[in-house]
């Protein structure tokens, strides 16, 4: 790997890493997506650090391939990994929606209730 | 004046147990009145069987989610229902009848002592005769040693589901409850909030009926999911 390409990974790795742990801060990414994303850059991370032959893209550029493509394709990569973290947060954001959704709902539908039981006691003729 | 206290019980797909937990509680607390006074309010997590229609039939107060939530949702609901009542206090308990509704009043009792916002009832404070599996036993020393490095404080059974919260826990709760791993996330985020947990020996039944949450693939990831679950209420502000 070519000393650029492994400069690129590394800062790709770290500022994966940290835009997921700032997002986790913020509240943005949900539990079963922040696990995901976690662990997605740790491995990105270790691999680049630790191992760099073990990285696939490596394994598949070598060769022929020139630095220039190493790096467009890494960068496809990384875009490719960011783009999924923006769905993530999409989806946490209306998981959240969902629930307060739904807690309300369940919350109004019980005071409709029991306003209905009430009017219909007042309406009883034994009331 | 007497206080109030909501007794929450969140339901999925418990309508074989509820009746006899509901019985038991209402039994228990017909002889509290000195401690609180008692409402009982079950939290329909969009079950799938007649959960609901077996709690409106004995009369007690349903919040029928319109969808599962998961326990974290459904118990937030609880306290929402409880923060908008005006409850003082609100006591979780399980519908599956593990809890022993008898030992109410120790949780009144030790937080009327402590002064503690939520007092947990133990499993494990104690030796008494609950025998949990191995995979349960592995995943609450890790939960434990996990706990007490992340809050500084010692809490045996962080994943007990018999809990009495004061009204800054409900206060606290209503707005910010997690979803996943709840137990053991929810005393992290309160704790790390400032509020004053304890805990005291209970004596808790193996479920008579219904299926434990508990799966063997959630129980391999038990460590991973409580560790990102530890992380997230370490790094995250109040909402």
């Amino acid at each position: 790997m070519s000393p650029l390409l492994l400069a690129i990974a590394l800062l790709s790795a770290l500022s994966i890493m940290s835009v997921v742990l700032m997002l986790i801060k913020k509240r943005a990414l949900g539990d079963e997506y922040a696990s995901i994303w976690v662990l997605v850059s740790l491995s990105i991370f270790g691999s680049t650090v630790l191992a760099p032959q073990l990285l696939w893209l490596y394994a598949w550029l070598k060769g022929e391939q020139g630095a220039g493509q190493e790096i467009l394709l890494f960068g496809a990569l990384v875009f490719v990994v960011y783009f999924l973290i923006l769905v993530s947060v999409k989806l946490t954001q209306k998981n959240r929606q969902i629930t307060k959704l739904s807690q309300e709902l369940g919350l109004l539908r019980h005071d409709v209730a029991e306003c209905r039981e009430i009017l219909a006691k007042d309406k009883s003729p034994h009331a | 004046m007497a206080t109030r206290t909501l007794i929450m019980i969140p339901a999925y797909n418990e309508a074989s147990c509820i009746a006899q937990t509901v019985e038991e509680v209402r039994e228990a607390t017909t002889q509290l009145h000195h401690l609180s006074d008692f409402s009982i309010l079950v939290v329909d997590d969009g079950s799938r069987d007649d959960t609901a229609e077996v709690c409106h039939k004995l009369g007690v107060e349903v919040v029928t989610l319109p969808v599962n939530l998961g326990i974290g949702g459904a118990v937030q609901a609880g306290y929402q229902y409880a923060q908008r009542h005006g409850y003082d206090h609100s006591l979780q308990i399980d519908a599956d009848g593990q809890h022993n509704a008898s030992e109410i009043p120790l949780l009144f009792e030790t937080m009327a002592k402590t002064g503690a916002d939520l007092v947990v009832g133990s499993r494990f404070l104690e030796k008494t005769d609950y025998k949990p599996t191995l995979a349960r036993k592995l995943g609450m020393q890790f939960s434990r040693c996990l706990f007490r490095r992340s809050t500084g404080i010692i809490i045996y059974d962080t994943t007990s589901g018999f809990r009495l919260s004061g009204p800054r826990a409900i206060a606290y709760f209503s707005r910010d409850y997690p979803t996943k791993l709840c137990g053991t996330q929810s005393l992290i985020m309160g704790s790390r909030r400032g509020l004053k947990i304890v805990e005291v020996s209970c004596h808790f039944r193996r479920r008579a009926t219904g299926k434990s949450s508990i799966v063997v693939l959630k129980a391999l990831t038990y460590p991973f999911r409580l560790s990102m679950a530890t992380l997230e209420a370490i790094l995250q502000k109040d909402s």
